[in-house]
């Protein structure tokens, strides 16, 4: 799993809102530095760094709310929940694969179980092709121009402008 | 999914140590008022909730861990949610897997659906495996007094 991004310039001291504008602006480039990869369809790692990526930005967002712009959070909510299950459904698909590769060799023995076993792996595929295209869909419509925009009015653009170009 | 609290008495214009306190007292507070629910093993939607408010408390001391004073232990308590979410997470994933089973038997032809059963048994034993370790985390971490030094950390600081 990806470790979380250090949020630069926090003090114990600083004003609670200022705070919150960083941690969100860099909860948002810690993912979005793994969109391309996630949505490639071959880096099931991508699809669930960029989803722990995406829950970090969500409780962030949640957690911090009352220090941020009201209007703006409720749309940021919206897209980094959207993100969420569309990244959720993928990842999903993901574990139960990896889960049904790991108990085909000791079911080599059971024909029916194997049976079983590649009917189902052959129809969870086919549906995280389909989650796939659903997410390159949502992928296109949020990012980077909207969630982006609305990141940057709740953290102000400088600060996200640091954020991007960290690390 | 159980939603979090709200946090009373954050301040935008106090300072980031003092509000960042209260946030980690509330996302404790929710994870303790989840864990009787390791008790059951039948419990999923509440195993499901205590893993989520697990995880919640983890982001929180991720980001906000670094705002509290020096001597606070904010790499063993991250640790700590670390591993029992991934310990909690073994489980819900095996009732995830069963329940993929359980729904893929509606649509698989006859022959293929014969075998089904010995899968959803794996699933099965892999979760009681999992559960048996993660209730095991629950209670070494209760007697290692991990989530009552953060409490004693956070009311103290």
């Amino acid at each position: 799993m990806a470790k979380p991004r250090r949020v630069v310039g926090l003090t114990p001291e600083m004003e609670f809102r200022e705070a919150a504008g960083r941690i969100i602006a860099t909860k948002y480039a810690e993912m979005v530095r793994f969109t391309e990869a996630a949505i490639s369809g071959h880096d099931a790692d991508a699809v669930h760094d960029m989803r722990v990526s995406c829950k970090r930005l969500r409780e962030a967002v949640s957690v911090l709310r009352v220090a941020l712009a009201r209007a703006r959070v409720r749309s940021v909510r919206a897209d980094v929940e959207a993100l969420n299950d569309g990244m959720g459904a993928v990842r999903e698909s993901d574990v139960f694969l990896q889960w049904l590769s790991a108990a085909e060799p000791e079911l080599a023995d059971d024909e029916a179980a194997v049976r079983a076993l590649q009917a189902v792996r052959q129809a969870t595929e086919a549906e995280r092709q389909v989650q796939l295209g659903e997410l390159e869909a949502l992928f296109a419509d949020l990012l980077p121009d909207q969630l982006e925009a609305d990141i940057a009015k709740l953290s102000g653009k400088r600060i996200l402008r640091e954020a991007m170009s960290d690390g | 999914m159980a939603r979090a609290s709200i946090v009373p008495g954050l301040l935008p214009r106090g300072d980031l140590a003092s509000n960042a306190r209260r946030i980690l007292l509330g996302r404790l507070a929710d994870m303790l008022q989840w864990m009787p629910h390791v008790l059951d093993p039948e419990d999923r939607q509440g195993l499901h909730d205590f893993r989520i408010a697990v995880k919640r408390l983890r982001y929180a001391l991720e980001f906000l861990g670094r705002a509290q004073p020096e001597g606070f232990d904010r790499k063993r308590f991250t640790g700590a949610a670390v591993a029992l979410q991934e310990a909690l997470g073994a489980v819900t994933d095996c009732d995830a897997h069963r329940r993929r089973l359980l729904a893929a038997g509606e649509h698989l032809a006859d022959d293929a659906r014969e075998g089904l059963a010995a899968l959803v048994a794996r699933a099965e034993l892999e979760r009681e495996t999992s559960y048996a370790a993660a209730r095991k985390l629950v209670f070494g971490q209760l007697l290692d007094g991990v989530w009552p030094d953060l409490l004693r950390a956070l009311v103290e600081a």
